[in-house]
């Protein structure tokens, strides 16, 4: 599926920023199932960002914002390709072991009552995986305005509301717990109809002797050609898609505009 | 018991026969006024260290005792060979956790233990340090039980401290003993800066045109080794900076001056990797530079110690050490380990449990003698108590037997006496090679019979020689 991506995140400052810099984790990896066909991350002056590799196996960049701005803005321009595998992860470039994806994080420490949504899962760990995904979902509803970025797997569950990154944080949580290596995965999603203006995200579980498989808790779906992956890491702070931090402006106002399209259906 | 001075018999040692001679001539009322002196000198030069809970007064003179220590030429020589093979293997093992991790597919260390542990950074991944070079500054701290029995106790890999103490006993012996200083043919120590700052310019980065910018990094005044930040800057002649005075424009790292921004190549950071970059570590940090890990894996700065270096120095890591020398250097490790029991594993927790008043049991994340017990110096009651701790959280702790450490001459309340002694001999690693200040810091345990040498837990510190013949 050939997906276009032009996602634009604005700032404006109530004065004038001292100081501004930011990571951002826009960068589309190449895997089996996902071509880079054209990308390009621009900054508030234009400029082309250039990322580096994080250590984690994804590309980021530093994007600062002038001394005296009172404006910066992340342009995403690019097209990809995608194919469905089935939720399988192949071909991507993995720096570390799945061992490290038994780590708990502050977000993503379990409690007994996450611990406990795996306890008495029979079967393989694809299977168990799976099953914790609608586990995690019957338990936890869809809602903007429940939690916000830094709410830690722990209290979402006890909310049982959040977004897809609450969702991503409590399956992984959940996984670990029952042994099964999970990390969080930032990116993109298309559903064929006018887009929330937000990004996406959802989780990986390592299957021994298959890879790294996606899981996408919020919509109970196995990864698939409409998931484009961007960056992925123990929880969303290892894994955001924009994290910055500022000397100075004041009162900040944020404007996401996002547009996933599909090529082939030529939908705007 | 061995005692440095007296052996094992009770006639004074070669190396120390000067020191023996020398210390009966001295009256105990010069040794008490030399005593006294070289407190106010110490308290004029300002050089005190924190000492965290207990309450009152924090600032504090780490006491110095005026007996200095001493290190045969022959026994250093040993020492310093053994140190060096430990540090390559530290740095080699560093390179390979964050590279290719051939010593986990080997199967010498447990994969968990590497991938679990706090100190793992994985930020640091596939980051090929300028040099190879990861603990640039390493201390390896060393007790010695005989004539030939040296053993190491821990490795510090991260920012080790008590190098400016090394100096300062130095130089305060000097003052205080002049000739008796000059004519015992002692290995000078005064290059260490000169020689730490040569290590830290040879590992700039390949993007570095000209003499490297070095600059020592610092939490600030309220750091319990902000003297020895100021000391280093100094005599190093570079400049001391906080988190602040440190910029990242265009991926690099940039020094705030009146003129304007001036590029950094080498930080020798004295904060701990959470607090380093707020972009990367911990959001609330207020004494790093965000954006330094960017520039860091860029290759546009060198941070020295490396991020994540800690893995290294890790309690339970520890172990595998002699195993490190063996598989990076194809040698047998020349400084002992400590036998040590994980009381994560449960056959070795039981046997922890039955032996307590035989044992040390240490934090095995934790440092400056804090949370420790000593079994054969505690009650049962103590003992009950961390068998209580031990239980709830076998993996914090790890122990091992309780060594008889070597004492030396010390001069105490009732005149000289024995008291048990340890060593940090700095180890210092640049892209030219390693290199080994002559003796290190003597920490001094001053209570009778105790083994905690910690200057937190009431240690003192000596003079270091390393004689030249």
């Amino acid at each position: 599926m050939r997906l276009r991506i032009d996602h634009r995140t604005l700032y404006a400052y109530a004065s004038p920023l001292e100081r501004g810099l930011q990571i951002v984790r826009l960068f589309p990896k190449r895997h089996d199932g996902q071509e880079i066909v054209r990308w390009r991350v621009l900054g508030a002056r234009g400029q082309e960002l250039a990322p580096f590799d994080d250590g984690l196996g994804n590309e980021a960049a530093l994007a600062d914002a002038p001394p005296g701005a009172r404006r910066a803005s992340i342009h995403v321009d690019g097209e990809v390709e995608t194919r469905d595998l089935g939720g399988f992860l192949n071909g991507a470039f993995e720096p570390l072991p799945p061992a490290y994806y038994m780590r708990s994080t502050d977000l993503t420490a379990p409690d007994p009552t996450i611990a406990a949504l795996g306890a008495d899962l029979r079967g393989d760990d694809g299977a168990r995986a799976i099953a914790l995904m609608h586990a995690v979902r019957d338990r936890m509803e869809f809602r903007v305005g429940a939690t916000d970025a830094t709410t830690p797997a722990v209290e979402a569950l006890a909310a049982g509301a959040g977004v897809c990154q609450d969702h991503a944080h409590v399956l992984a949580a959940a996984c670990r717990a029952a042994g099964i290596p999970a990390r969080y995965v930032s990116g993109y999603l298309w559903t064929g109809v006018e887009q929330e203006p937000a990004s996406h995200a959802w989780a990986e579980v390592f299957i021994e002797n298959a890879g790294w498989f996606g899981l996408d808790p919020a919509n109970r779906i196995i990864v698939g050609a409409a998931h484009v992956r961007m960056a992925s890491g123990l929880d969303y702070a290892q894994a955001a898609p924009i994290t910055g931090v500022r000397a100075g402006g004041g009162a900040e106002s944020l404007t996401v505009t996002l547009g996933v399209h599909s090529a082939e259906h030529a939908q705007q | 018991m061995f005692d440095e001075m007296y052996g094992s018999d009770g006639a004074p040692r070669a190396p120390y026969a000067a020191i023996a001679k020398w210390l009966e001539q001295q009256p105990l009322e010069t040794l008490r006024a030399k005593s006294d002196e070289a407190e106010r000198l110490f308290r004029r030069i300002g050089i005190t260290f924190a000492v965290y809970s207990g309450g009152g007064d924090t600032e504090r003179l780490i006491p110095y005792d005026l007996v200095p220590r001493v290190i045969a030429k022959q026994e250093w020589g040993f020492i310093e060979r053994g140190l060096k093979q430990r540090t390559r293997a530290l740095n080699a093992f560093l390179a390979d956790i964050y590279g290719a991790r051939e010593i986990i597919r080997a199967g010498k260390i447990p994969e968990a233990l590497v991938m679990l542990n706090p100190a793992f950074e994985a930020s640091m991944q596939g980051l090929a340090a300028p040099g190879g070079v990861y603990t640039h500054v390493a201390g390896i701290d060393l007790v010695r039980t005989g004539p030939d029995d040296f053993f190491v106790l821990e490795d510090n890999c991260r920012t080790p401290s008590g190098v400016s103490y090394m100096l300062e006993n130095r130089a305060v012996m000097m003052r205080l003993f002049p000739e008796f200083f000059a004519r015992s043919g002692v290995e000078p120590i005064a290059r260490y800066p000169e020689m730490l700052l040569r290590a830290l310019q040879s590992v700039a980065p390949r993007a570095c045109e000209g003499e490297p910018t070095v600059v020592v990094l610092t939490p600030g005044q309220f750091n319990s080794a902000y003297y020895e930040h100021t000391f280093l800057a100094d005599e190093m002649g570079v400049e001391l900076v906080e988190g602040a005075d440190l910029v990242v424009e265009d991926g690099a790292v940039f020094k705030r001056t009146t003129q304007g921004l001036q590029r950094v190549d080498v930080i020798y950071r004295r904060i701990d990797d959470a607090f380093l970059d707020p972009l990367t570590f911990r959001r609330d940090s207020a004494l790093g530079v965000a954006g330094l890990m960017a520039a860091y894996r860029k290759g546009t700065v060198t941070i020295a110690n490396a991020v994540g270096a800690g893995i290294a120095d890790d309690k339970a890591v520890y172990i595998y050490v002699p195993e490190m020398i063996r598989f990076y250097l194809g040698e047998d490790p020349l400084l002992k380990n400590v036998p040590t029991w994980q009381c994560g594993r449960e056959d070795e927790c039981g046997y922890v449990l039955d032996h307590l008043e035989e044992l040390v049991v240490k934090e095995a994340r934790g440092s400056g003698g804090y949370g420790m017990l000593v079994g054969p110096q505690a009650s049962t009651k103590e003992r009950a108590a961390f068998a209580q701790k031990i239980r709830a959280t076998p993996d914090a702790y790890i122990a091992q037997p309780t060594l008889s450490l070597s004492t030396c001459p010390t001069f105490v309340d009732s005149g000289v006496a024995p008291r048990h002694v340890d060593l940090r001999p700095f180890v210092l690693v640049g892209s030219n090679g390693i290199e080994v200040t002559p003796g290190g810091l003597t920490r001094v345990a001053l209570k009778e019979g105790s083994l905690v040498v910690n200057s937190s837990q009431g240690g003192g510190t000596k003079d270091t020689w390393v004689l030249r013949g």
